[in-house]
């Protein structure tokens, strides 16, 4: 195939592969264009002086390779440094390249034409260390690295390996000139495909007042859990969650030797302490700010409760001694639970939420709970 | 001597607040200083044997970790801790030993030892350093312990002896004199932090801790600690 064919080919099968940067980055190009046209007569002068004495360098430099030209560019202007690390990892960027040939390199000649929304990024403080480290970190390109990165680019990419680029690309071409015209979006933002993939997650912080059983005891609930969303309606919650409640063992009913205030005898307590995790599944609503959950509990708990008979010592003593027939033992239970949880407040990347529970397991306790859901997302 | 009228539920709120405000104050500065650096951060899950030493009962714990690194070697910790023990009654056991409680005859006559819970929950802030090339990691923190019991502090146990035709009948009651069910209590710990191997993501350490409080609780605590490091970016 010739090198006109080939030329031909290759802008043929490349030419629907160009990708046009959002409309804000436009926007931005637009504003900066404004800003920068008033002086750019005055660059203008200067930047073709650079270009010629940087020309005349490379021309007499033998021994000038691709990696020494992206730190010159990066360091000439402020408009070449942004080339940021988004770019690093990109295969190619959009460039123009004459031939590289390592038995002429008098004749070498290189162009780089950076992207227009990569020219109009700000020049962070501290970006040029960050450039700098990323670029020593990656190996020397040979003279032919840009042409196999580009075949290799391609064969990853959109062509078949057996193509006739790909084998033009892997020969060492010499007098051809190769239009590579590709995507220069950065990669770090990810395809449409990828953000499908990319499960929302976010981290759930719930603290309750609960009430065990019928509210004799009352106390807290604390949970910390994993939220992932499936698509727009669907998400599955995992927690670990502690369950402290507590309570003056009641059964007295009209005693006759009522306690004085300042009895120095005091009432038996009760304290349940538990230890669950609760894989639960969750419904959201169309506008997102309700979520209703159903899910299973697996429960460890202790408590301090069980069977036993409160007795007044005798008339006028105020006094009572508790007998202990038998305590609870602890024990580990299954159940379900049902939650909704409305959103009260959300920031970019937390949300406030006021949340309900009840739950009942094997072992017959009942709770419920009400208290605030505090989520943050984050991503994997 | 602390109050004992605090309502867990408040002492929820309390730690719901605290956790709230951790979170944002570590969205809002981390973002300004990220662009001068990259704070290495780690964030862990406790779990193990807890033993209080005071109560004389065992359990185990529960924890939350996150530490910011702020030097070499230095470390911040903001940790929150659950610890739930239960354990029974001694004397029972020990002055029943020698008599037989004949239950099946009447089951008023059942008799068993008082079974007691504590359970608390505290938050903790404190600095740690790393020696033997990290593979230690030892540190101090001050913490603040909600606690609940069921234990009475003071209370009398008492032996009845019914006399039947088949021979005396013994029947056990306790008389309460006084507990503290609800206390809220400051405190120090001191912890280390013990590598033991490592995976992709996960760190696995081994986790000793010992704390007293000023409500004169003494919690010895020993367990193993999984630790993901990350670098807040955004």
């Amino acid at each position: 195939m010739s090198n006109e064919l080939f030329k031909n080919k290759l802008e043929e099968e490349l030419n629907g592969l160009r990708i046009e940067p959002s409309a804000t980055v436009w926007l931005k190009v637009e504003a900066r264009i404004q800003k920068e046209r008033k002086r750019r007569i005055l660059l203008w002068w200067i930047l073709s002086s650079c270009i010629l004495i940087g020309g005349t360098g490379i021309w007499l430099n033998p021994a000038y390779t691709i990696n020494d030209e992206q730190k010159t560019v990066q360091n000439d202007s402020e408009s070449k440094t942004a080339v940021t690390s988004s770019n690093k990892k990109s295969p190619i960027s959009e460039e123009t390249s004459t031939p590289f040939s390592s038995n002429q390199p008098s004749k070498e000649k290189q162009h780089h034409l950076y992207n227009q929304s990569s020219k109009i990024l700000p020049k962070v403080k501290g970006q040029d260390k960050i450039y700098e480290e990323e670029f020593d970190a990656e190996p020397s390109p040979t003279p032919y690295s840009l042409q196999i990165r580009a075949a290799d680019h391609l064969s990853r990419s959109f062509l078949p390996s057996n193509s006739d680029i790909i084998k033009k690309l892997n020969e060492k071409i010499k007098d051809t000139i190769i239009v590579v015209i590709c995507n220069n979006n950065p990669p770090t933002s990810p395809s449409p495909e990828k953000k499908i993939k990319t499960i929302e997650r976010q981290l759930n912080f719930n603290g309750f007042l609960s009430f065990h059983g019928t509210g004799d005891l009352s106390g807290t609930n604390l949970e910390f859990g994993i939220e992932r969303k499936w698509g727009k309606r669907y998400g599955f919650y995992n927690n670990v969650g502690v369950t402290i409640h507590s309570g003056q063992e009641g059964g007295f009913g009209l005693s006759s030797y009522p306690l004085q205030v300042n009895s120095t005898y005091k009432s038996l307590q009760t304290v349940t302490a538990g230890i669950q995790t609760m894989p639960t599944f969750y419904r959201y609503s169309k506008r997102g700010d309700l979520k209703i959950g159903a899910g299973l509990v697996a429960r460890y708990q202790m408590t301090s409760s069980g069977m036993y008979a409160a007795r007044g010592m005798g008339p006028g003593t105020n006094q009572y001694s508790y007998n202990i027939y038998e305590v609870d033992p602890n024990t580990f239970s299954l159940g379900y639970r049902i939650s909704a949880d409305l959103l009260l407040f959300e920031t970019k990347k937390n949300k406030l939420g006021f949340q309900l529970y009840f739950q009942n397991d094997t072992r017959g306790d009942a709770l419920t709970g009400l208290g605030l859901s505090f989520q943050t997302k984050y991503k994997k | 001597m602390m109050i004992s009228s605090i309502h867990p539920s408040k002492v929820s709120a309390y730690i719901f607040s605290v956790m709230l405000l951790l979170c944002l104050n570590h969205t809002l500065p981390a973002q300004e200083a990220k662009k001068i650096r990259y704070p290495e951060r780690g964030f862990g899950l406790t779990t193990g044997f807890s033993h209080h030493q005071s109560q004389k009962i065992n359990g185990f714990n529960l924890g939350l970790n996150h530490q910011i690194s702020i030097g070499k070697k230095t470390m911040l910790h903001n940790d929150l801790l659950f610890t739930i023990q239960s354990g029974n009654e001694i004397t029972h056991n020990a002055v029943l030993s020698g008599f037989s409680i004949p239950t099946a005859i009447n089951p008023w006559f059942r008799s068993a030892p008082l079974k007691y819970i504590t359970a608390g929950i505290q938050t903790s802030a404190g600095i740690s350093t790393s020696m033997l090339k990290g593979k230690i990691r030892t540190g101090t923190a001050a913490l603040v312990r909600y606690q609940t019991t069921s234990r009475p502090e003071k209370y009398m146990f008492n032996v009845d002896v019914v006399q039947t035709t088949s021979g005396p009948l013994y029947s056990t009651n306790y008389v309460i004199n006084s507990i503290r069910p609800h206390t809220f209590a400051a405190g120090a710990m001191v912890f280390a932090d013990i590598h033991l191997f490592k995976t992709k993501i996960i760190e696995t350490k081994g986790n000793l801790s010992f704390q007293w409080d000023s409500r004169g609780d003494r919690i010895f605590g020993a367990g193993i600690k999984l630790q993901k490091s990350y670098k807040k970016t955004s």
